[in-house]
């Protein structure tokens, strides 16, 4: 599976890497314990074993040691009378003086040496050598019928032979395996581990258990340490998602945001800055551009109205004036849409909002299409009775501007369909008419300022290609959509939709 | 009748005074608010034009004063924004109507009779020309005692045109109040919607109500006469 989010990975790295440590932890704890476990068995094989070897002659002693270790390991298991330790002593020449009947068939007593070989270490009680405890050091020189007890001005030192311990597997099982002894007497001792085997049967359980439960904690906290470690990530995001361009003033809070934040907090807030900055100087500069319009507009409108109505009836300058007159109103056009998208995308749109027949207004749009469009096919498909709220000026613009295309780009056998339904609280009104229809690369830019489907086609009122832009800029303000239809080709279709106006009790 | 027209553009102010006395009107010119607020308080006027754009005092605030001291003298707003907030913060001060720029001056002469009318308490409920009536309440037409049955369109038209009549009335002006905006001037619709209207208004062919100006637009006829001059 591909991670998709940071904080997810985050969260997965850092399990990771914590069950790899957990892990070694766990297998290092696991071993150390076992160890310990194991040198406390040796320990207490020494413990059993050494103060035998030096007490008194005699065959007793053997049997003494093997009661003790019948004490401590009795048997393998409580329903079993299999002994759970064996043991064996030679002596210097490589007899055999003790064997114990749980002494395993298949270990021959030959592969142990015999007495004396090996090596020897000094025992002294000022310089104990290592291995040996302390106590049983101090056991073996005050055991009664010690060598030393017999002959106390000799200086108390003994030959011990440096005790040796691994681990076999015998007949299915780990036996620990110690071979100990002094110049006299060599004692091979085993210990069955099953009880030990079960001891770390047991560490391993707990580890097992604990383990799991510490991963997912951990990796709990890490997604959660993620999570809100990302936090200001995610305002940045949402913050830049909620701006258009008209929530440009939008910034982020910095408050609590850590170093690395803080500073794409920062330049991100800055660079907004300047974005409001530049987009409000275009806003303004196209409204304001607009409105120095109206003035020089206003004087040429009115000077040009005076003479057209001074001059003699259906004199040539009478008919100069009514096509200038025609050019003003062209420009006037222009200007009160520029004024209107630079008010738009200020967010400014103010619209007089009182209940509209939508469906009288389509009609008379129509009416005039027909006009329009002699030759042209217009079907009408309308509900009857659609009612929206909305600014009546700026919604019969909108609906002009719509037949008014179509009208233009159709070829003159063609047809235009115009359908009116309400569906969900939804108006939609959608005009399509048959042409060429828009190419596909030009589909996103039907919408674009100053874009014309056709660069060669002649002038119109509206050939300035602002039409389309104001309509949905319209259409937005009213909390209605705009779009261009995905039509088969050969059909251009616009469909505007519109919150239907709440029916009046 | 006298009317006050505060404007601070002096080319605008000058043919929109030239276009008033034309009309029998006798006019005042101030091009600041100071000079306009004086003037509205001392002299007795049957409209004002105020502009809401003027150095010195600006038209809302002369209008608030002027409603202050219970005036009643109908006002025109004239603006250049056209934003809708003014305009209504306007009509809530008092203002009888607004006209924003740019204009038809027609258009502004036929908003200043409106308005000094409905305050001396006449309204123009009927235009009638001949035997043809116009009920601009009821919106019937009648020719002769018959009734005319007219679209929408071709009603806003007629009602337009015998407002002014002996006016010449290009056809993007007529497109324009009639229409809005957004259609070709050079569209045939004013054309086509004229043919019509003039096939219900004058079946028989008999009077010809309104006449071609060729090249411009239309003219709604005054005289009563047959003969076109």
């Amino acid at each position: 599976m591909k991670p998709r989010s940071f904080a997810w990975r985050i969260a997965l790295l850092t399990t990771l890497v914590s069950g790899v440590v957990l892990v070694t932890v766990g297998a290092l704890a696991w071993l150390l314990v076992n160890n310990i476990n194991v040198a406390r068995i040796d320990n207490e094989l020494k413990m059993r074993t050494l103060p035998q070897l030096f007490a008194a002659r005699g065959g007793s002693r053997w049997e003494r040691l093997e009661s003790f270790l019948d004490y401590t390991y009795a048997h393998r298991s409580s329903d079993s009378d299999e002994s759970a330790f064996f043991v064996l002593a030679k002596d210097r020449q490589g007899r055999v003086v003790h064997k114990s009947s749980s002494w395993p068939d298949e270990l021959s007593a030959e592969q142990f040496p015999k007495a004396g070989q090996g090596k020897m270490i000094m025992l002294s009680q000022r310089r104990p050598p290592p291995g040996i405890p302390r106590q049983v050091l101090r056991t073996l020189q005050t055991a009664p019928g010690s060598p030393d007890s017999r002959r106390p001005r000799r200086p108390r030192t003994t030959k011990l032979r440096r005790p040796e311990f691994f681990t076999r597997r015998i007949g299915g099982c780990l036996w620990r395996v110690g071979i100990l002894g002094n110049e006299h007497h060599t004692v091979v001792i085993g210990v069955d581990l099953a009880e030990h085997a079960q001891h770390m049967q047991r560490v391993r359980a707990a580890l097992l258990m604990i383990l799991p439960a510490a991963l997912l904690l951990i990796a709990g906290g890490a997604w959660l340490i993620s999570q809100r470690a990302l936090r200001p990530v995610g305002a940045l995001a949402r913050t830049a998602e909620s701006i258009t361009a008209r929530g440009l003033h939008e910034r982020i809070q910095v408050q609590e945001a850590d170093a690395e934040f803080a500073r794409l907090v920062t330049v991100f807030n800055e660079m907004m800055q300047r974005l409001e900055r530049s987009f409000h100087q275009a806003t303004r500069f196209s409204a304001d551009a607009a409105h120095e319009l109206k003035t020089p507009l206003t004087i040429l409108q009115g000077e040009l109205e005076q003479a057209l109505q001074e001059a003699e009836t259906g004199s040539r300058q009478q008919q100069v004036y009514s096509g200038l007159l025609e050019e003003v109103q062209r420009l006037k056009g222009i200007v009160r849409k520029l004024l209107l998208l630079s008010r738009a995308d200020a967010g400014r749109l103010e619209l007089n909002l009182q209940p509209v027949d939508l469906t009288a207004l389509v009609e008379a749009v129509c009416e005039d299409a027909e006009i329009l469009a002699t030759g042209l096919t217009l079907n009408r498909d309308f509900a009857h009775g659609m009612r929206v709220l909305a600014d009546a000026g700026l919604l019969e613009q909108v609906l002009q501007n719509l037949m008014s295309n179509a009208v233009r780009h159709t070829p003159p056998d063609g047809e235009i369909t115009v359908h009116l339904r309400e569906h969900d609280s939804v108006v939609a009104l959608t005009v399509a008419n048959t042409g060429d229809g828009i190419a596909p690369e030009d589909r996103q830019r039907v919408f674009d300022r100053f874009w014309r489907a056709d660069k060669s086609r002649g002038r119109h009122v509206d050939g300035v290609g602002l039409g389309l832009s104001l309509s949905r800029e319209i259409a937005t303000a009213h909390h209605g959509r705009l779009v261009l239809e995905q039509t088969p080709p050969g059909i251009t279709a616009f469909t505007l939709s519109l919150p239907a106006a709440p029916t009046e009790q | 009748m006298r009317v006050l027209i505060a404007e601070d553009e002096k080319k605008i102010a000058g043919f929109v005074r030239k276009a008033l006395e034309e009309q029998g009107f006798v006019v005042d010119l101030a091009d600041n608010g100071d000079d306009a607020y004086v003037l509205a308080t001392a002299q007795s006027y049957d409209a004002i034009v105020l502009d809401i754009m003027l150095p010195g005092r600006d038209g809302l605030s002369i209008l608030k004063q002027i409603r202050g001291r219970k005036n009643p003298v109908p006002v025109v707003l004239l603006t250049a924004r056209s934003e809708l907030d003014e305009r209504l913060e306007g009509l809530n001060l008092g203002a009888d109507d607004y006209i924003t720029k740019p204009f038809f001056v027609e258009e502004l002469i036929a908003r200043i009779r409106a308005v000094t009318r409905r305050a001396s308490g006449e309204s123009l409920t009927i235009l009638q020309a001949a035997d043809l009536v116009v009920d601009l309440v009821s919106r019937q037409v009648q020719r002769g005692g018959e009734a005319i049955e007219l679209t929408a369109r071709e009603f806003s038209l007629l009602e337009y045109m015998m407002r002014s009549p002996g006016r010449v009335f290009p056809r993007t002006q007529i497109l324009e109040h009639v229409w809005g905006y957004d259609f070709d001037p050079q569209s045939n619709l004013v054309d086509v919607n004229i043919q019509r209207l003039r096939r219900k208004i004058d079946p028989k062919g008999d009077r010809r109500f309104i006449e071609t100006v060729r090249g411009v637009g239309y003219r709604f006829r005054t005289a009563a006469g047959e003969s076109e001059t």
